[in-house]
């Protein structure tokens, strides 16, 4: 592996906290983490940079993170395809197949299990 | 892995036809029965890893088939609802009434997949969701994970950063009780209850959740206390982490 071969994964989650939760442990599958605290900067960050995934928290403010998604959905671009993981405490008791109509390739509950969020993350970096 | 059966409930031929074929990529036996009475016989043979029932049918509905399940044969795999219902107040039921899921038809391929392979994976390794951790402090499992990709230094960064921010929702939660600011409190305590818990406080997320349900549920209680409850807890679990975790650096 060279050293520019990392993976560039955009992080949506408003909590400081499981950001650099994130961040620490997505280190370790060699991503570069940029961090989004609500949903409208997620969309402006995936408008002007590439990213190869996306970790989407559901519960953003601004634009919430289903929303999010279907916009990103609804582009016609490739970029539009991107994988998109989606997390949350599921508040408000949302389907879990909300979290698929609304474009997410996977969902995971939190509290996160970190090892299969690398699992995940693994899958959908090397395939995509 | 152990691959087990899916059971499909519909009394229509066609939704029948059409959940097999985009199911069939899982490689699990998926079994097809057009009544209720027929699922349960076929349940009663062997235990299937999850059941789809469709609402309206005939003689016996979904939720009559879904209360022979659980309770007549005290079956415990999850079982999603498939319907044509679709307004928000009828997605409340089914969650409510005890189904994992649910799906709306017209059911688009994917997501019939992603969701029935998300509820099977749920079921496969129990999830952490569904653990009870009595009434530790600490979630040893979580913490051992954690310790696997950070170490003591940068775990204790974290920590601190979670003590420090939660302080500060503590101080808001006090400003708030004050006032009819609940949409904001259930959004502070959900926010702790993942905190917490992802970083394996299986107690403090379990009061904040047990906090966070009352309030929903329009519980009588009375909101100053539980909060001093819960600052109270955090006090002395935040005093001692550190030994707790073993991170004395």
């Amino acid at each position: 592996m060279t050293e520019v071969d990392y993976k560039k994964v955009l992080v949506a989650e408003d909590s400081s906290v499981i950001q650099n939760l994130l961040k620490k442990i997505l280190l370790f599958e060699n991503c570069k983490i940029t961090s989004a605290k609500d949903g409208q900067t997620v969309l402006d960050k995936f408008e002007k940079e590439d990213f190869d995934l996306i970790i989407m928290d559901i519960n953003l403010p601004i634009v919430d993170g289903l929303s999010a998604t279907k916009k990103i959905r609804s582009g016609k671009t490739k970029k539009s395809k991107i994988p998109i993981i989606g997390i949350s405490g599921n508040a408000k008791n949302l389907p879990v197949s909300d979290f698929f109509e609304a474009g997410m390739n996977e969902y995971m509950q939190k509290p996160l299990d970190y090892d299969k969020l690398i699992e995940l993350v693994k899958k959908y970096t090397e395939e995509y | 892995m152990g691959k087990g059966s899916i059971i499909v409930v519909d009394d229509n031929d066609i939704n029948r036809r059409y959940v097999k074929t985009v199911l069939k990529d899982l490689n699990n036996e998926i079994l097809l029965a057009e009544s209720g009475f027929q699922a349960l016989e076929l349940i009663k043979k062997n235990t299937p890893d999850l059941i789809l029932i469709d609402i309206q049918m005939p003689l016996m509905d979904g939720f009559e088939c879904y209360d022979r399940i659980t309770k007549d044969l005290g079956i415990k795999v999850p079982i999603l609802a498939i319907t044509a219902f679709s307004d928000s107040k009828d997605r409340e039921r089914f969650i409510s009434y005890g189904f994992n899921d649910y799906l709306t038809k017209p059911v688009r391929p994917e997501v019939l997949k992603n969701t029935v392979e998300y509820w099977l994976n749920e079921s496969y390794v129990s999830p952490k969701n569904h653990k009870t951790y009595g009434n530790q402090d600490l979630d040893m499992e979580t913490i051992n994970e954690l310790k696997r990709y950070a170490n003591p230094l940068e775990l204790n960064e974290l920590y601190k950063e979670f003590i420090e921010e939660t302080k500060t929702f503590y101080d808001k939660l006090a400003f708030l009780q004050t006032g009819d600011n609940f949409t904001e409190i259930l959004s502070i305590l959900h926010t702790i209850k993942g905190n917490a818990g992802s970083l394996g406080f299986a107690k403090l997320s379990q009061l904040t959740s047990t906090l966070e349900k009352d309030i929903k549920n329009g519980a009588k209680i009375s909101l100053p206390d539980r909060t001093q409850e819960i600052i109270h807890y955090s006090s002395d679990i935040f005093n001692n982490y550190k030994t707790k975790l073993n991170l004395n650096i």
